[in-house]
């Protein structure tokens, strides 16, 4: 981004989250502009910036309509990388990308910018049990002035509020609605009230269930004892008393149901809540008039279902209950990474040391760290080395070796040295603080099949509603006698058993186990929709450089002319000393394995093109590309054959000459990583093709391809040309998968269907990326694409089952079986098919918890250090 | 005319369902979720 003085109007937008969109939103904005050039999309702030004199009130509205709420921002005549840090400056420590993630949630998270321009106000919700109720809340929610984006998580049961709002205002519009809601100011905090609440929740409904399901129980008992369910002179004192009793169970044991209902249908909202609370009422209030005027029936249809309203609450608490304790299973994997933190840190100021909160450490605090702890926060070491486990942050399951100057995360074990380093990142800015968030996040969001079942949900409940009544019309019209009794029993029925409950938790429980999965295996899930996509990917196509291979050259082969292949390293080793290209660190690398100390050169120079040149013994020493030493007068000749085979072997060959005398050829070659071979063959087992793109000429490329098992490759494309072969082939109709660094091939990543950034530990530029991999290995993509399927899968499952239920279950309970074979369900079943439905959707999602991927390294387990270190 | 009361009765609930959660509703149905386009 280019901080231009003349970009003078900002405008703060939202859910601009990839290349696609920034360009989405310059075109937009060219009739208003007049170049598309002229308007610059930050993705990383959330901004745009304008030229000077444009109409930002009309550009916001452009943009919103565009599909990005945007509006104007505040600011004057300050560069857009300013204004839109303006509020965030405080954690814009680092200039990688990756900062992006925890300066936009901590905009989230913080009261005082809660309500910002473009801030985001979370709430923890409660009493929302189904897709209904999603709709509901969102709607609520977007019905406050001000607030343009609206998103509830079901799965943990949060709800975030873009917009500029008063955060009151937004937990009244939810609680009118018939929900609880509180602001989430200490995510950490929210987390363990959370915990105590549903284990609160899990006890009281434990306890509602039993009272409920005890008088049903009873009732039942009762009834048969007494031979009948039929209301006669005899026992009709009885009924009525048991009627009122039956009352006071169903306020207080499913009163939740009660209200929830009016408030969401004041609303004009229909949600599970109205289905339960009408069937149940159904059933009482028919059973209440029985019991209080039997004359006014027939006698056949005097019979009273008392219990079964009270059963039917019963049985729904009892569903709810487990369901809220499989939900918790679900969250493990932010829990396991939460645990990761340390509490203190071993601080050393003026000298001394101490042991202080971790929350107290500062930037460019001294950190001790010693065998077997935990380190606290992200920083740089400044004395002594070790080993660290990463593998809770990456996968990489052997521990790293650092020394001094190596970056070093917080969470991660130290295993073998002591060490003191000095805090670079702390807070919420440290990679692991990063890595919570973004999984929170990507655990929430919503892939695009949901949004077809929120979609769908939204219009079920008033429709089952109209089945209902058409049902009870159709028993009273054709069906046999006692056809009030019918017609009252199908409509309960179908009331009851068409709670869209399981339908409403098939994708978020799915999705919110599955993103978990993926970082188990080091695999950041930014957005449902890569978590989607990346299932039904046909066509890989991997950068070359630091995604195949090491990124790093390191020399291959050596040929001396003369056969003395130390001398050859030890004048190269001379020249290349004064370098700092790739190549010669190779070299002065491969000299020192050798202890072939360099000569001493002079006069050096880095020529562009063509290689480097110094004086040695008075004659020039040149070390190069072929073309040129010839043109230098060098005769190459002899060394062709060593050429090629560096060459074929997917090197480049380094020619060395003194004078005009060629005295051998160095092979230098970025080294295929060792796993990437065997990750490539994952994919192809996965059914996938794989394709390279490099800037390599074609020979190199060939040879790359072939070593790695590549099915084709392009060669000698420049970055900026990668996003075109991406868009090619999917213009050919394939899914595309683009892997790079996610520096360079940023547009590449964007333009792809799924884009991953592969990056090792915290250096990793996740911005256009919607899948970011921890780790340096290729295995990351084939992990990431069979937990995508099988959590797809899953949701599938999920779904199928949910619509077959209530596909099949809504019929049955209208009757429709009774014509045939007499059967009429009876409202109570519908009360255990529905909870029934709910936990099995819930379980569902939960079994891919012991998903493993077809690759498993050996892990170094890391529990038993932190158990021990703990003790 | 019990039956006829009864079904009237049943198309005027049925009125009044369509009318209270489609008609009269202002709020749009629509989902509000952010589209991730490419």
């Amino acid at each position: 981004m280019t901080d231009t003085p003349v970009l003078q109007t900002t405008l703060s937008i939202s859910g601009a989250s990839c290349q696609g969109c920034a360009k989405k939103i310059r075109n937009a904005l060219e009739p208003l502009t007049g170049d598309t050039g002229l308007v610059e999309v930050d993705l990383e702030n959330q901004t745009v910036a304008l030229p000077e004199g444009v109409d930002a009130a009309e550009a916001a509205r452009i943009v919103t309509e565009t599909g990005y709420p945007a509006e104007p921002f505040e600011e004057d005549a300050q560069p857009a990388s300013c204004c839109a840090s303006g509020n965030k400056s405080e954690n814009l420590a680092g200039d990688d990308s990756e900062d992006h993630a925890v300066t936009e949630e901590s905009v989230q998270s913080s009261p005082e910018s809660a309500t910002a321009a473009d801030g985001q106000v979370h709430l923890s919700v409660t009493g929302a049990t189904c897709a209904s109720c999603v709709n509901t809340i969102e709607k609520a929610l977007m019905s406050v002035s001000g607030i343009h984006h609206a998103h509830m998580n079901l799965a943990d049961n949060t709800a975030t509020a873009t917009g500029d709002a008063d955060p009151e205002a937004l937990v009244k519009a939810v609680e009118s609605a018939g929900y609880g809601a509180s602001v989430i100011e200490d995510e950490d905090e929210a987390d363990d009230r959370k915990q105590e609440e549903d284990r609160k929740q899990y006890r009281s409904l434990l306890v509602k269930m039993a009272v409920s399901l005890g008088l049903g129980l009873g009732l039942m008992v009762w009834g048969m004892g007494f031979g009948t369910m039929m209301v006669t002179d005899a026992n009709q004192g009885t009924w009525l008393g048991l009627g009122v009793l039956t009352l006071i169970v169903m306020a207080a044991t499913g009163g939740h149901f009660y209200t929830g209902a009016w408030k969401a249908f004041r609303h004009h909202n229909a949600n599970m809540d109205t289905l339960i609370a009408l069937g149940t009422g159904t059933a009482w209030l028919y059973s209440i008039v029985v019991a209080s005027v039997p004359g006014a029936l027939p006698e056949m249809a005097r019979h009273v279902y008392f219990e079964a309203s009270a059963m039917i609450i019963g049985l729904i608490n009892l569903g709810q209950a487990l369901e809220l304790r499989a939900k918790g299973k679900t969250s493990e994997a932010v829990r396991r990474l939460l645990d990761l933190r340390a509490k203190t840190a071993r601080v050393i100021r003026n000298g001394e040391e101490r042991d202080i909160p971790v929350e107290e450490v500062r930037k460019g605090d001294r950190i001790r760290v010693r065998p077997g702890e935990k380190l606290p926060v992200d920083g740089l070491i400044a004395e002594g080395s070790t080993r660290i486990d990463e593998s809770m942050l990456t996968g990489e399951p052997m521990p790293v070796s650092k020394s001094e100057g190596d970056g070093v995360s917080a969470g991660t074990l130290n295993t073998h040295g002591s060490i003191v380093y000095e805090a670079t990142r702390v807070g919420s800015e440290t990679a692991l603080a990063q890595i919570i968030k973004l999984v929170k996040k990507a655990q929430g969001s919503k892939p695009a099949i949901g949004r077809l079942a929120d979609k769908i949900s939204s219009v079920f409940v008033p429709t089952v509603m109209l089945i209902a009544v058409v049902a009870a019309l159709v028993w009273y019209n054709v069906g046999p006698e006692p056809a009030v009794v019918h017609m009252m029993v199908a409509a309960t029925t179908v009331l009851i058993i068409a709670c869209p409950c399981a339908l409403g938790l098939a994708t978020p429980m799915s999705v919110m186990v599955g993103v978990g999965k993926a970082a188990e295996y080091g695999a950041l899930i930014r957005q449902g929709d890569a978590l989607q996509t990346a299932g039904k990917l046909d066509l890989v196509i991997l950068d070359k450089t630091g995604t195949i291979t090491e990124g790093h050259p390191a020399v291959t082969r050596l040929h001396a002319s003369d056969g003395d292949e130390k001398r050859l390293l030890t004048l190269a080793a001379g020249l290349e000393q004064h370098s700092e290209h790739p190549l010669a660190e190779a070299i002065l690398a491969k000299a020192k394995e050798k202890q072939a100390d360099p000569e001493k050169v002079t006069d050096f120079k880095a020529l562009n093109g063509k290689g480097v040149q110094g004086e040695f013994e008075s004659k020039p020493l040149r070390l190069g590309n072929r073309r040129w030493l010839e043109s230098e007068g060098v005769e190459l000749a002899d060394l062709a054959d060593a050429a090629r085979s560096i060459t074929e072997e997917a090197g480049t060959p380094l020619f060395l000459a003194l004078g005009n005398e060629a005295l051998g050829v160095i092979g230098v070659a970025d080294a295929i990583k060792p796993d990437s071979k065997a990750a490539i063959q994952r994919l192809h087992d996965a059914g996938i093709r794989v394709m390279m793109v490099t800037g390599d000429v074609d020979a190199t490329a060939k040879a790359i391809a072939k070593k790695a098992g590549i099915d084709d490759y392009r060669a000698e494309v420049l970055p900026e040309d990668k996003a075109e072969v991406v868009s090619e082939m999917r213009g050919k109709g394939h899914t595309v998968a683009m892997v790079g660094d996610g520096i360079n091939d940023a547009p590449a990543l964007a333009a792809a269907d799924v884009g991953f950034a592969i990056g090792t530990g915290t250096d990793v530029a996740i911005e256009s990326a919607g899948i970011t991999l921890m780790r340096g290995s290729l295995h990351g993509v084939p992990d990431a694409i069979e937990i995508s399927r099988a959590t797809v899968k899953n949701i599938h499952q999920n779904l199928f089952g949910a619509f077959v239920y209530n596909t099949m279950g809504i019929p049955v309970a209208a009757g429709l079986l009774y014509p045939v074979w007499g059967i009429l369900m009876s409202p109570i079943l519908a009360g255990a098919a529905m909870s029934l439905s709910s936990v099995t959707v819930v379980s569902n999602a939960n079994r891919l918890r012991l998903f493993r991927t077809s690759h498993r390294p050996e892990r170094s387990d890391s529990d038993p250090k932190q158990q021990q270190e703990r003790n | 005319m019990e039956t006829l009361l009864v079904n009237v009765g049943g198309l005027a609930l049925m009125t009044a369902i369509v009318w209270w959660f489609w008609l009269s509703g202002s709020d749009d149905t629509g989902s509000s979720e952010h589209q991730h386009h490419h």
